[in-house]
């Protein structure tokens, strides 16, 4: 009886997602996901070459912590820590590792290509190198827990993008179609001219400062900076537009083709080869560093999400409870966020699995072909790539590629749960 | 037929104009000296202008230009990026071109005086006199401009009057005082436009890309479309076996599993079409390289010839050549060819399901027509007409798949190709590179979509109805 009506009363979110739990590869894929999060966020104090804790000339300190301070401009390192060389053979009184004592970037020169089994050159058998060392002596495991935080980085941000983008678009698009987007033409006009106008104070007029920026290496902020004027701008082409609305005159509605846009739009950017456009992308930046690759790939993705959204909204704007909002005399704008959106976003849950598998794929090929990365960055794919330099060493050609596959896997298989779970084909 | 073909190629021409004007403004973005590249360093003036001109790059990038007031109308023609580099930096600074434009003058006729100094003029003043002017080229802010041009009015200030220097020297002066110093002036933020004709590079570099001239190569200075061809056969022949190989096996596990949907074969296939779908292809290229082409890991695993493509004399009897060249390939298209497996056998399984499920199906069993009959003269031909749209949706994936192939295994097809382009600054080939891989990319799709209307009059009659109901 009070099985029954848990279930009549259980939420269709509760529903799915109990659909979706109870399939094994899911369970294990979220266990695989749950391990792969805690190296990212805890990596750290995983794998690094300075101690957590540790005691020289009776004081205390924590090395780790303290780097969090220096890096933020609250600290600063003081002796015996300035200019370490080697951390490892440092005259400790007490002292506590990390799991891994290195960091990605650590170079033990004395140990080039160290196999896991074969002998290393330490001071202490506690510093061994579990799963070897690369071509300039880096940790391969250290590695492995850097690259499992750049695979989740791009996982989220270069999503997070595409989603973003792809929801706007592939909604706007979907929902209102061709003919149903009407504005009032001042409206139309004033964005268009205010984005121009932003586009040029946000881009031209300070393309000096952006020059300057990629010389210097923080081209990222000083472009964030730009699309924050350029979005500012809109705002007030906007603002204005709906004051002068207040002018009957101002006020006759004409058509936007929104779809036929976004549509066009989408076509242009699937039609260029993706990796492809990201080499030539990288190839330009002078300065590179992992975070353009992210960005620049959640700039190319949004198109299937978009596309996703977009089918899903012409289904579902045909359906009566959106008749019966409109009936209602809901503003649009409410029934596409609160009616219409919700109801597609199963889907959009799909392709966002699969799309994060997607660009954990194509970021791991760019660095596994060098492009892009910064020469401290250590990813999954720029360890696979050392294995071309000496093919004895066969823990670089296992070990990273393994971590991607399981990447992917796990999200691919997440992807065809969701599938499963929301009864979709 | 002939609106619909009408129709999509009008769409075809736009996307295919934008794309090139994509690449074209990236392209212009790489770092370097066009002109020095091509021509080499350490030209004189004339003989860069000359080798500017020769290639183009004396004229204006793009059919017109939005630009902050403050800049001049041509820009462009200031080729050398150091020089525009100081002109856009002093123009920035000051939001005043006539003075800057009198600064570049008197610089620009400073070297001339400055070769023209006689011998009698000491050597280290000559000398310190260069190196000022130097400075002077890189660099465009404005208290280090009035430094330099202090000491040098020191140096000159016992000349003969006689001497065009002295006066150029004044020149500068004069102009750099005629600067204003307000750092953000309005006309840096009012925009102007500026049309340029149809003498520019963009057109050019267009209408050359329509006709196949793609440019010269700065490596070699070969040109890069001959490169290319060379590039494009290994690039199509990889390609090409591995589509062969793919379609071979994925077609009859594709049949086989939608028949028996849900049973064991299917669910097994998918199982592993799945993984195969997760593993990276440059991951498996690497480790079958490792362990299967050298003998470290025993000489038994020693099985396939190592990277690239052989070492053949075209003397060698054909097939000798032929086996040389073939025992080379296998590896890459092996991972070529798995990498697109599981999407085709989807895709085929999908068709069948589809099909086997018609009424016209039913109709052909219940005629008692035989099992094999049935599924492969009536439902898979059907179902193979949704398979055309495939060669248009892999296309970009094979383009992905054979840069990372080609380069692990060190073919030199197209990606290869593109991928060194890239540690060599040479710029035309790379951007030749992406804007083909596009126009195949939309080719593809265009000749998919033309055929699929072909095949089936419901696409095309759907569209003209819709046109018609939208006229």
């Amino acid at each position: 009886m009070v099985d029954l009506k848990e279930q009549v009363e259980a939420s269709p979110v509760k529903i799915i997602w109990t659909k979706f739990r109870s399939q094994r590869s899911v369970r294990w894929s979220l266990r695989i996901l749950y391990f792969f999060l805690f190296l990212a966020l805890f990596g750290d104090f995983i794998a690094n070459e300075k101690p957590i804790f540790c005691q020289i000339n009776g004081e205390t300190s924590f090395p780790i912590f303290r780097s969090y301070g220096v890096k933020l401009g609250l600290s600063d390192w003081k002796e015996p820590f300035l200019r370490v060389d080697d951390w490892r053979t440092l005259e400790y009184e007490k002292v506590v590792f990390a799991p891994i004592p290195y960091s990605s970037t650590t170079i033990d020169f004395r140990n080039s290509f160290s196999s896991p089994v074969g002998d290393q050159r330490l001071p202490a058998p506690r510093f061994r190198h579990v799963l070897g060392t690369d071509e300039l002596g880096r940790d391969v495991a250290a590695g492995m827990v850097a690259g499992a935080r750049i695979a989740i980085l791009v996982g989220l941000l270069s999503m997070g993008i595409a989603t973003l983008i792809g929801i706007f678009l592939g909604s706007l698009a979907g929902f209102f179609g061709d003919r149903e987007l009407k504005l009032p033409w001042i409206r139309i006009v004033l964005v268009l001219l205010f984005g121009f106008l932003g586009l040029f104070w946000a881009f031209s007029s300070r393309s000096g400062k952006i020059q300057q920026a990629s010389l210097e290496g923080h081209l990222l902020s000083t472009l964030l900076l730009s699309l924050g004027i350029w979005a500012i701008v809109i705002t007030i082409g906007y603002g204005l537009s709906r004051l002068l609305e207040l002018v009957p005159a101002f006020r006759r509605r004409i058509v936007f083709p929104i779809d036929l846009l976004v549509v066009r739009l989408i076509e242009i950017i699937q039609s260029i080869p993706a990796l492809l456009l990201l080499l030539s992308v990288a190839a330009i930046i002078r300065r590179p560093n992992i975070f353009y690759i992210m960005v620049l790939i959640g700039l190319i993705r949004w198109t299937s999400i978009a596309q996703f959204v977009r089918a899903e909204l012409l289904r579902i704007r045909e359906r009566e409870y959106i008749d019966a909002a409109r009936v209602m005399g809901f503003p649009r704008r409410r029934i596409l966020i609160r009616h219409a959106l919700p109801n597609a976003l199963g889907p959009v849950l799909i392709t966002i699995a699969f799309g994060i598998a997607a660009a954990i794929l194509i970021e791991a090929s760019l660095s596994f072909l060098g492009i892009g990365l910064s020469a401290q960055d250590v990813t999954w794919g720029s360890m696979l790539n050392m294995a071309r330099r000496n093919f004895t060493a066969w823990w670089l050609a296992v070990l990273p590629g393994v971590a991607i596959f399981l990447m992917v896997t796990i999200f691919n298989l997440l992807g065809q749960g969701l599938t499963d779970s929301l009864d979709l084909k | 037929m002939g609106r619909y073909v009408l129709r999509r190629i009008l769409i075809f021409l736009p996307v295919l104009v934008i794309i090139s004007m994509i690449t074209f403004w990236l392209s212009e973005q790489a770092p370097g000296d066009r002109v020095e590249d091509l021509c080499g360093e350490g030209l004189s003036r004339l003989e860069y202008d000359r080798c500017a001109r020769l290639y183009g790059y004396d004229k204006a990038p793009f059919y017109f230009s939005i630009h902050p007031a403050a800049y001049p109308d041509t820009l462009y023609h200031f080729v050398r990026p150091q020089r525009e580099k100081r002109v856009l930096g002093l123009v920035r600074k000051t939001g005043a071109w006539p003075p800057v434009a009198s600064y570049e003058h008197s610089l620009w006729n400073l070297e001339t005086s400055l070769n023209q100094l006689p011998d009698s003029v000491d050597k280290q003043v000559q000398i310190d006199l260069n190196n000022i002017y130097t400075s002077l080229q890189l660099t465009s802010d404005l208290l280090r401009i009035d430094r330099e041009i202090t000491s040098m009015e020191a140096l000159v200030a016992g000349f003969d009057p006689a001497y065009p220097l002295k006066a150029e020297v004044q020149k500068l002066r004069s102009s750099l005082n005629d600067m204003p110093d307000t750092p953000d002036s309005w006309a840096m933020y009012i925009p102007k436009f500026v049309w340029h004709g149809f003498d520019n590079r963009y057109h050019a570099w267009f209408s050359r890309f329509i006709r196949l001239d793609f440019g010269t190569s700065v490596k070699d200075h070969q040109p890069v479309s001959r490169k290319m061809g060379k590039a494009l056969f290994w690039t199509l022949l990889l390609n090409g076996l591995s589509f062969f190989f793919a379609f071979l096996i994925a077609i009859p596990v594709g049949v086989r599993a939608a028949l028996k949907a849900n049973g064991r074969f299917d669910r097994f296939s998918s199982g592993f079409f799945f993984m195969l779908f997760s593993l990276p292809r440059f991951w498996i290229a690497t480790i079958l390289m490792v362990f299967f082409t050298t003998g470290y890991y025993g000489a038994w695993m020693d099985i396939f010839p190592s990277i690239g493509l052989g070492d053949i004399s075209p003397d060698d009897p054909f097939w000798s050549r032929f086996w040389e060249r073939g025992g080379h390939l296998i590896l890459p298209v092996f991972c070529q060819t798995y990498g697109m497996l599981a999407f085709i056998t989807r895709q085929m399984r999908g068709g069948m399901l589809g099909t086997i499920r018609k009424d016209y199906i039913r109709t052909a069993r219940a005629k008692g027509l035989p099992e094999n009959n049935v599924i492969w003269k009536h439902a898979f031909r059907n179902a193979l007409f949704p398979m055309i749209t495939i060669f248009a949706s892999i296309i970009p994936g094979a383009i992905a798949g054979s840069v990372i192939i080609e380069v692990i295994f060190a073919i030199p097809g197209m990606g290869q190709l593109m991928f060194e382009s890239i540690f060599s600054n040479d710029w035309s080939v790379l951007f030749a590179g992406l804007m083909l891989g596009a126009f195949l990319t939309l080719v593809g799709v265009l000749v998919a979509d033309l055929l699929y209307a072909w095949v089936d009059p419901n696409v095309r009659f759907a569209n003209d109805l819709k046109s018609e109901a939208n006229g």
